[in-house]
C-alpha cells in the first residue's frame, strides 16, 4: 500500500472523528452518546453479572457439548452459501464503491491499478472492524480474552464476505467488457462451479448421514448420532476439501483457546490473501463505472437506474388514484408507497386472494404430502408475526428517504404532526398488510389441511388437532379469531417500530444514513444490529402497558367467574393494541415537534451535500 | 407580498444573516446579490421555512411563516439552486403530488400546460435520472408555478439552461410577476438581476449593504459613474470596508 494512500485513509478517519466529536457539542447527541455507551456497556459487562452470550459463549457453555462441531459445520455451510449465491445473480453493483472525491484525486495520480483497488479494499476495513465489534458484543460472552478472539474471527469472516462482494462486482463489470460469447462462457463456468460444489457436497453429506437419519426415524438412533455422522462426512472425504476454507474461518470465532485459534488463523489468512489477490488482479476497467457510481451516490441518484427500467405503462400506475384535491397528506403516502411498488393495491389484493384460494382449495384436489401444508402454514405464521416487525424497521419509505429531500419537504404546506404521522404510516401500512396476508395464509393452510383430511383422509402435519375445542371454540374458528386478535396488535407494533425509528432519525439525523442508497452492505451490519436491538427494546417496553391491560381483563374475568373464551381473542387484541396506539400518537407528536425544530444547518445532513 | 424584518441566523458563533430586513411587493422582482458566503442561500432558506431563523420575522401575504406556516407556505414557492427531485417519481408524478399537496383543483390540466410550456411534455414519464440538468431545473420551476404562488423565491434559476431556455425562463419570471406575484431572485449572474429586477438588495457577511433600484444604489455609492452597471456597483460595494 502506497504511503500517501495510507495517509489519506488516516486523515479521512481523523476527519470523521473530529466531525463526530463536534456533533457531541449538541446536548442531544451527547445524551444519545451516553445512552449508547451505557447500552453497549451493558452487553460488555454481562459476564460480570452472570449472563452468558447467546451463541459463542466459550468454555462451559452449551455449545461445548456434542453439537458444537455441528454448529461450526452449519455456520461454514451458511458462509459458503453466502459466498456462492452472490456469483449466481447476473445483476448487482458494478466496480468499486469509491467516492467521487477519492476518484478525482486517485485516477489522475501516478498510481497503479493495484494500488487503487487496494485502497478501495482497505477503505471498508474500518466499518467492517466496527461491525465485528458490535456483533461480538451481542454474540459474545463478555470475557475479554474470548471477546478478543471473537472480534478477530468475525472481522476476518466479514472481510472474506467483503472481498467476495467486491470480487463479484468486478467480475460483473468485466462481463460487460468482454465479447458476449466469452461472457456467457464465464457465466456458465461459474454456475457449473457453484452447482458442482453444492451437488458434490450434498451427495457426500447425504451418503454419510442417511443411515443415521433412517435409524433415528426407526427409533434406533438419536439426533446425536446424526450429528456425529454429519461431522464425519464433513471432516473427511469430499466435504473436508470443499468446506475447508469456510471451516477454518468459522473455526476462529468458535475457538476455545488461543491454540485452536492459531490453528485456524494461518489457513484463514491464506484464504483471505488468495481472495484479495484475486480481486487485485481483476482486469475489469473499474475506473469509469466507479466514477459513475460515485456520481450517482453523490447525487443520491443510484436508485434511479432501478426505476429507469420500468416500462412506460408501469410508469403511469400508482398504488391508488391520486386526485388533485383532498387531504394533502395522502400525496405523501402515495409518494412513499410508490417508492416500494407502483402496482395498484387492488392488484395486490387480488393476487393475495388467488394465493389464499389456491392454498385452501388445491390440497383437496392435488392431495400433496403433509409437509407442504405444514411448511405453508409455518410460512404464514412467520409472515404474520416476524416479517412485519422486520419490514417496519427495514423499509425506507419514510423520513429515512425523505430527509434527503428536506429542502422540498419543508416548503410543503402540511402540518408537522400530520407529516410525521404519514411518514410513519408508510412502512407500517405495508408491514401490517404483509402480516395480515401471513395470518390469512396460515388460516388458508389450516382450511386446506382440513379439506384434504376430509376428502382423502390424509394425515395432516399441520399442527391443529382435528376435533379439539380451544377455549370453547372449535380449533379452526379459534385460530381465525386469534388471527383477528393479532391484527390490531400487529398494526400497533409495526406503527410503534416505525414511529420509534423515525423519531430516532429526526433526533439524530447525523447518525443515521439517509436516502434510499444510504447504509448498505456488510460494513454497516453492526450498526443495523445496534439499531434493530434498540427498536426491539422499544417495542418490548411499548408492549408492557397492553400486556398489563389484557392481564387485568383476564384477572377480572376470572374473579367474576366468567370463563375465558377464544371468542374474546379480538377483544384482547384490541385491549393489547390500544396502549400501543396511544404511544404511537405520542411518538408522532414528538416526531412532529422534532421535524419542526430540525435545523439542517446544525446537522451533518448539510455537510454531506 | 413578502416582508422580512430583522432576520438573524446564527451558526454557532457565526452570524450568517445579521438583522436583515426588506420587502417585496406583489408584481415586484427583487434581486438578492452578494459575494460567496454573504448569506444569500441561508436567507432564502429562512424565507421559505427550510431553516428556522434565530430571530426576526418573515411574513407572506401577512401570514407569519413561524406562527402560521401552513397559510404562509400555501402562498409560497421555492426553486433551489440544486434541483433535488425524488428518484422514484416521474415528472408527471412530481406535478401530481404537488397538485395534491397544494390542493390545485385544476392540477391535471395545469400540469399538462406547464409540461408543454417547459418543453417537458414528451418527458412526462421520465424519472429524474433520465433528465438533463436543465430539464430538472425546468421541472423544478414548473413545480413551483403549479399552485400559482403569490411569492416566488428563485435561487440561481438559469443554471444549466441553454440560451433559448434562459430567454424563455426570463420571460416566465417577468410574466409571473406581472400576474401579481412577488419574486425574489438570487443569482451571481448580475446582468440577469440588472435586467429583471426593479429593486436590488446587496448582501455581505450576512448584512444588507445597499437596497433600492439600480439608480438608487448607484447614487448611494460615492465616486461611482452615473452609467455604472450592477457589476461595477457590486464590486465597489462589497470591496468598500466602510459600508460593510
Amino acid at each position: 500500500m502506497n504511503v500517501t494512500l495510507l495517509r489519506i485513509l488516516v486523515l479521512s478517519i481523523r476527519g470523521r472523528f473530529v466531525r463526530w466529536i463536534r456533533l457531541l457539542r449538541q446536548p442531544k447527541y451527547l445524551i444519545g452518546f451516553v445512552i449508547g455507551v451505557a447500552y453497549v456497556g451493558f452487553w460488555m459487562t454481562r459476564s460480570t453479572i452472570g449472563d452468558q452470550g447467546p451463541f459463542f459463549a466459550g468454555r462451559g457453555s452449551a455449545l461445548e457439548g456434542e453439537f458444537a462441531p455441528v454448529l461450526q459445520i452449519v455456520l461454514a455451510t451458511v458462509l459458503a452459501g453466502f459466498v456462492s449465491q452472490a456469483w449466481l445473480l447476473p445483476w448487482g453493483r458494478l466496480g468499486l464503491p469509491l467516492r467521487e472525491a477519492d476518484l478525482m484525486m486517485l485516477l489522475p495520480a501516478p498510481l497503479t491499478r493495484r494500488q487503487i483497488i487496494g485502497f478501495a479494499l482497505l477503505k471498508s476495513q474500518g466499518a467492517i472492524l466496527l461491525s465485528a465489534l458490535f456483533i461480538s458484543l451481542f454474540a459474545g460472552s463478555g470475557r475479554p480474552v474470548e471477546q478478543t478472539r471473537l472480534v478477530l474471527g468475525i472481522w476476518l469472516t466479514l472481510t472474506l464476505l467483503d472481498l467476495n462482494k467486491k470480487g463479484r462486482a468486478l467480475f460483473l463489470l468485466r462481463q460487460r467488457e468482454i465479447a458476449p460469447h466469452a461472457a456467457m462462457a464465464r457465466r456458465l463456468a461459474v454456475i457449473a462451479l457453484v452447482a458442482g460444489f453444492w451437488t458434490w457436497l450434498g451427495l457426500s453429506v447425504r451418503r454419510a448421514v442417511s443411515p443415521a437419519v433412517v435409524l433415528m426415524l426407526d427409533g434406533k438412533g438419536n439426533l446425536a448420532d446424526v450429528a456425529v455422522a454429519l461431522e464425519d462426512s464433513v471432516r473427511s472425504g469430499a466435504g473436508r476439501v470443499l468446506l475447508a476454507p469456510f471451516l477454518w474461518l468459522t473455526g476462529l470465532p468458535l475457538a476455545d483457546d488461543w491454540r485452536a485459534f492459531a490453528g485456524a488463523l494461518l489457513p484463514s489468512l491464506v484464504v483471505l490473501v488468495v481472495a484479495r489477490e484475486a480481486v487485485l488482479r481483476s482486469k475489469a476497467t473499474f475506473e469509469e463505472s466507479a466514477l459513475q457510481h460515485a456520481r450517482d451516490l453523490a447525487s443520491r441518484r443510484s436508485p434511479g437506474r432501478r426505476f429507469a427500467k420500468l416500462s412506460e405503462r408501469s410508469r403511469l400506475r400508482g398504488p391508488f388514484a391520486l386526485r388533485p384535491t383532498g387531504s394533502p397528506e395522502m400525496a405523501i403516502l402515495w409518494k412513499n408507497l410508490v417508492l416500494l411498488s407502483r402496482a395498484p393495491w387492488t392488484r395486490w389484493l387480488w393476487g393475495a386472494i388467488l394465493v389464499l384460494l389456491a392454498v385452501a382449495l388445491l390440497p383437496a384436489v392435488l392431495d400433496p404430502p403433509g409437509f407442504v401444508l405444514a411448511i405453508t402454514s409455518g410460512l404464514g405464521w412467520m409472515t404474520a408475526v416476524f416479517v412485519p416487525l422486520i419490514m417496519s424497521l427495514g423499509l425506507r419509505n419514510d423520513f429515512r428517504s425523505d430527509l434527503a429531500h428536506l429542502d422540498m419537504l419543508r416548503t410543503w404546506p402540511v402540518d408537522e404532526r400530520r407529516l410525521a404521522a404519514v411518514e410513519i404510516l408508510g412502512p407500517a401500512v405495508v408491514a401490517t398488510a404483509t402480516g395480515c396476508f401471513g395470518g390469512a395464509l396460515f388460516i388458508a393452510a389450516l382450511v386446506g389441511a382440513r379439506l384434504q383430511g376430509a376428502l382423502h383422509g390424509a394425515p395432516s402435519m399441520v399442527v391443529v388437532p382435528e376435533t379439539s375445542i380451544i377455549l370453547g371454540v372449535p380449533a379452526l374458528g379459534a385460530f381465525a379469531l386469534l388471527a383477528a386478535g393479532v391484527v390490531p396488535v400487529l398494526a400497533g407494533a409495526t406503527a410503534m417500530i416505525s414511529a420509534a425509528k423515525n423519531l430516532a432519525m429526526l433526533a439524530f439525523p447525523a447518525w443515521i444514513g439517509i436516502g434510499p442508497d444510504a447504509g448498505r452492505g456488510i460494513a454497516i451490519l453492526g450498526h443495523r444490529l445496534l439499531l434493530g436491538s434498540g427498536m426491539i427494546v422499544a417495542l418490548a417496553v411499548g408492549l408492557v402497558p397492553g400486556a398489563i391491560l389484557v392481564g387485568l381483563a383476564l384477572l377480572g374475568q376470572w374473579a367474576l367467574g366468567v370463563p375465558w373464551s377464544a371468542a374474546e381473542f379480538p377483544l384482547w387484541g384490541v385491549l393489547a393494541a390500544a396502549p400501543l396506539f396511544v404511544e404511537v400518537w405520542l411518538l408522532t407528536h414528538a416526531a412532529g415537534r422534532l421535524w419542526s425544530k430540525l435545523d439542517p444547518s446544525t446537522e451533518i445532513l448539510e455537510l454531506g451535500r | 407580498m413578502i416582508e422580512v424584518d430583522g432576520l438573524v441566523k446564527l451558526y454557532g458563533a457565526v452570524r450568517a444573516v445579521d438583522g436583515l430586513s426588506f420587502r417585496a411587493e406583489r408584481g415586484e422582482i427583487l434581486g438578492l446579490v452578494g459575494p460567496n458566503g454573504a448569506g444569500k442561500t441561508t436567507t432564502l432558506r429562512c424565507l421559505t421555512g427550510i431553516v428556522p431563523p434565530t430571530a426576526g420575522r418573515v411574513a407572506v401575504e401577512g401570514f407569519d411563516l413561524h406562527r402560521q406556516p401552513i397559510e404562509a407556505k400555501r402562498r409560497l414557492a421555492f426553486v433551489p439552486d440544486e434541483p433535488r427531485l425524488f428518484d422514484y417519481l416521474t415528472a408527471r408524478d412530481h406535478l401530481s403530488v404537488t397538485a395534491r399537496l397544494y390542493g390545485v383543483a385544476d392540477g391535471e390540466e395545469r400540469a399538462t400546460a406547464l409540461l408543454e410550456e417547459f418543453e417537458l411534455a414528451d418527458r412526462a414519464t421520465a424519472f429524474p435520472s433520465e433528465l438533463s440538468r436543465g430539464m430538472k431545473q425546468k421541472l423544478m420551476v414548473a413545480l413551483a408555478l403549479l399552485h400559482r404562488p403569490t411569492v416566488l423565491v428563485l435561487d440561481e434559476p438559469l443554471t444549466g439552461l441553454d440560451p433559448a431556455a434562459m430567454r424563455r425562463m426570463k420571460d416566465r419570471i417577468r410574466r409571473t410577476a406581472a400576474e401579481g406575484a412577488a419574486v425574489i431572485l438570487s443569482s451571481h449572474m448580475l446582468h440577469l438581476v440588472e435586467e429583471l429586477c426593479r429593486s436590488i438588495v446587496i448582501l455581505a457577511r450576512g448584512k444588507k449593504l445597499l437596497e433600492g433600484s439600480l439608480a438608487e444604489i448607484r447614487r448611494a455609492l460615492p465616486d461611482v459613474e452615473v452609467d455604472a452597471d450592477l457589476e461595477e456597483i457590486f464590486i465597489r460595494a462589497t470591496e468598500d470596508r466602510n459600508l460593510s
